[in-house]
């Protein structure tokens, strides 16, 4: 276990090397700059070459990208040139907020879906119908209007839930709490339509084997055979959407954080993006990258823990 | 035997299973029970100030921007409020389009040609860091907001010396006429936003810290940047009365829908609205204000013919001032809210003419097209933006009518706009720019020297002339050189304004003071009362 997570550790250096050189690359391509972002309206080529010198942007680009990789791992991850701001504090604040929206949904995904899921394979017919059409009614809401739908609905209709706003749990836990009811609920209705699809099939799949035939002959109950023996057999895959997920909700909840004006991540990246805000592109990229790494790290971990074999490999 | 052992244990889990089921069911009630209570205590909390339970003396504002800088000399003059709550100018500019005392009491022009300008300092004044407001830090600043290359520096480059004459007396020394600086030292014009002496040695301070002379303080603490930002009472400030609540919260709301519904649900207070959500607003009861600011249209850059030939002669550009129907363009995109105009200023605002230079007039178009030789029409490049795509498609759709064919590059990020904009490649580009006094539009708009807003370096001796002749005229000679320099921009057809469309703000009936005029189109928080 300890060699397999020292293996992971030492496999991300390159991949966090090449995602934010790549990052860098194509930041620096796009059109614009940041001393063009920076002096907006009052641009004059003179203002631009004096400004683009003060902030060394006129050096070959591998020498700035490897003055900022050699701050990052010292955890200097810079200051943005467009706010002032430290960019590592201000990715931790926003991280908190991505963090709080991405595990909530997470776990309503896991509870809610995958218990859907089971319920639907064990019991099948009409249920296991309506488990289907809950999916592709949750796949094909678009989290932006479904957003403004709830927001209507719960925040102006029937005051009973903020519109916007996030509360930093640290300030207080149960506003912190109902800050996250509308958005994760958004993220949510997809993850949850994802997750209980992907947990019928596989549970279907599981409970029509042989071994579980044998089982019910040797009369193990019901109850053992579907939660120790089928989910835990069904969960592989479960596993692999729910990491795959993860991520994707990690990154692509910028929708959802702009309509309940929330500071996460992904708005971060778009703004910076907009005003060609380099060093908090690359911050955001490196972090969206340990994500990454992480979450395969433990689903590698979980494979571990539901299948002995993996360990040997 | 075994098959009723059987029978009755499937029976035994069944109901087990039930009884799970339904303590799931009770468990998944009881927190959304506890959820919707919570959350209705929560939105009692964020309520607006004297709407729904939330402190009287606490102010909730909702911004569409995320401030750039903090930094006055730095910050853009669209994102002022950040820095309005925190830093008094020297010269108040009001709704009513007056400019009263603020920092400096009194102000004036020595002798002709307005060379040399004399600010007289209110005393006794300290800044919210404990230091003393005198005119050596007056002179720090506005050599600060000279050189810190921010959107006011453009306006103080005529600026050779700054004398601090005695404690309470400033002098300005101009290299060249500039009759404009009153209105610079606003507090939307930025450079008038009075900062520490102390805090201008250590700039980088100011990014994330105010250290002005205003009503408010930023408080750090409970400011988290870019999501929103605390204001507390200066307890140093000079004119206490000025100080109307015990807490004003920034917080910033990009998205326009998002912001109405926290407006609507009590979240905030006050919040900049859009011609789009204008009818909504107005129809939750909200107080909605509004008065134009943005002249919108067309500006023909190539003005020499070098890119597209046509239009170096007068009578082609004339031509599509006369194609575009700009009653029909103004009701169809702003309705009711925006103003049509053929000029770049506003009736009743500096240089406006009271004539009519462009009536819609499509079969005069094709007239002035066939003169010049170009009956078929040409085609011509145009770059809009975000805000002014809807326009030029409005645009193209009128000339496409005379055979003039707009060939349409749209840019939603603003950086990549204005880089075309000033690039020289595109022959004409969609315009939206905020109204302001005719000297100050000059190094912006039409003069040789707007890098930005004049990329071909369009020139016309006549308008250089009186521009010129106003910067050292007194106030009536003034007038008259600017009426002439707006009209001689319409006669040479440099653009084709089309609209003036309207700033909005909304409030909740909690507040009141929010204010647009068209004298001044920018309304100050600090202005803002409890109702």
């Amino acid at each position: 276990m300890v060699r397999l997570i020292i293996r992971r550790i030492l496999i991300s250096i390159p991949l966090v090397v090449v995602v934010t050189l790549l990052t860098f690359l194509l930041q620096s391509l796009a059109p614009g700059d940041t001393a063009r972002a920076i002096l907006g309206e009052s641009y004059t080529p003179e203002a631009h070459a004096q400004l683009s010198h003060e902030l060394g942007l006129d050096r070959p680009m591998l020498v700035q990208y490897w003055d900022w990789l050699t701050h990052a791992f010292r955890g200097d991850l810079g200051v943005s040139p467009i706010s002032g701001i430290d960019v590592a504090p201000e990715i931790a604040n926003r991280l908190s907020v991505t963090l709080s929206l991405t595990v909530g949904t997470a776990i309503l995904a896991v509870v809610i879906g995958v218990g859907l899921g089971v319920l639907s394979a064990v019991r099948r017919g009409r249920l296991g119908r309506a488990v289907d059409v809950i999916s592709l009614v949750g796949f094909a809401l678009p989290n932006f209007w479904l957003a403004l739908v709830l927001v209507t609905v719960f925040a102006v209709a029937i005051p009973v839930l903020p519109a916007t706003g996030y509360m930093p749990l640290a300030d207080s836990p149960g506003g912190w709490l109902v800050s996250l009811v509308l958005p994760v609920a958004t993220l949510a209705t997809s993850a949850v339509a994802v997750m209980a699809k992907q947990t019928r099939d596989a549970m279907l799949d599981v409970l029509s084997r042989g071994f579980v035939h044998s089982l019910r002959a040797n009369g193990v109950s019901e109850t053992s055979i579907i939660f120790r023996h089928g989910l835990r057999n069904a969960a592989i895959p479960v596993v692999t959407v729910l990491g795959l997920l993860f991520v994707n909700l990690a990154s692509g909840s910028v929708l959802v954080e702009a309509v309940f004006a929330m500071p996460g991540l992904g708005g971060l990246a778009v703004q910076a993006s907009t005003q060609h805000d380099l060093p908090t592109v690359q911050g955001v990229a490196l972090v969206f990258t340990l994500i990454v790494v992480v979450v395969n790290l433990v689903v590698d971990l979980a494979y571990g823990w539901l299948n002995p074999k993996v360990r040997v490999r | 035997m075994n098959g009723v052992n059987h029978s009755r244990s499937r029976i035994a889990e069944v109901r087990s299973a039930r009884w799970r089921a339904g303590r799931l069911v009770a468990l998944l009630i009881a927190v959304i029970v506890i959820m919707v209570t919570a959350g209705a205590c929560y939105g009692q909390r964020a309520g607006g100030a004297g709407a729904s339970g939330e402190p009287a003396d606490q102010l909730n504002i909702g911004s569409g921007f995320v401030p750039n800088s903090l930094d006055p000399a730095k910050i853009n003059a669209a994102m002022a409020w950040y820095v309005n709550l925190a830093y008094d100018p020297l010269i108040y500019w009001a709704p009513d389009g007056k400019l009263q005392p603020r920092l400096a009491t009194s102000w004036k022009y020595l002798g002709e040609g307005n060379r040399v300008f004399e600010l007289k300092l209110r005393e006794n004044v300290t800044f919210s860091d404990g230091s003393p407001f005198t005119a050596d830090v007056v002179k720090k600043n506005i050599e600060y907001f000279r050189d810190a290359g921010g959107e006011s520096a453009a306006s103080l480059t005529s600026v050779e010396a700054v004398d601090a004459v005695d404690r309470s007396t400033v002098r300005i020394t101009l290299s060249s006429p500039d009759p404009s600086l009153p209105m610079v030292f606003t507090q939307n014009r930025l450079a008038g936003n009075m900062i520490s002496g102390k805090a201008i040695d250590n700039p980088g301070l100011l990014a994330t810290a105010t250290a002005g002379a205003g009503p408010y303080v930023l408080s750090e603490d409970e400011t988290v940047a870019s999501d929103h930002y605390t204001y507390k009472p200066n307890p140093s400030y000079w004119n206490k009365q000025d100080v109307h609540y015990g807490k004003v919260v920034i917080k910033v709301l990009p998205n326009p829908n998002t912001a109405l519904s926290a407006l609507k649900t009590g979240q905030v207070d006050v919040i900049q609205g859009q011609y789009t959500t204008a009818g909504a607003a107005e129809s939750a009861g909200l107080n909605v204000a509004h008065a134009p600011q943005v002249f919108t249209g067309l500006a023909l850059a190539d003005r020499a013919g070098e890119l597209v030939p046509p239009l170096a002669d007068v009578r082609v550009r004339r031509a599509l001032n006369f194609a575009v129907d700009r009653k029909k363009i103004t009701g169809g995109l702003f309705g009711e809210y925006g103003t049509p105009t053929e000029q770049i200023v506003l009736s009743g605002q500096d240089g406006y003419n009271d004539k009519s230079f462009y009536s819609y007039d499509p079969e005069q178009a094709r007239r002035l097209l066939a003169e010049a030789g170009y009956a078929d029409g040409f085609s011509l490049k145009v770059v809009s933006s975000a805000n002014t795509s809807a326009i030029a498609q409005a645009i193209a759709d009128d000339l496409g009518k005379v055979g003039v064919r707009l060939e349409l590059t749209n840019h939603n990020d603003p950086t990549n706009y204005l880089r075309d904009v000033a690039g020289g490649e595109f022959a004409a580009y969609a315009i939206g720019f905020g109204t302001m006094p005719v000297h100050l539009m000059g190094p912006r708009l039409f003069l040789p020297s707007a890098a930005q807003f004049n990329p071909m370096r369009s020139s016309d001796p006549s308008i250089e002339s009186w521009y010129r002749d106003a910067a050292a005229a007194d106030a009536k000679g003034r007038a008259e050189l600017d009426r002439r320099i707006v009209a001689r921009l319409a006669e040479e057809a440099w653009f084709v304004p089309v609209s003036f469309i309207p700033v909005f703000m909304y409030s909740s009936t909690s507040v009141t003071g929010v204010e647009l005029t068209p004298q001044r189109p920018a309304s100050n928080p600090v202005e803002w009362r409890p109702s």
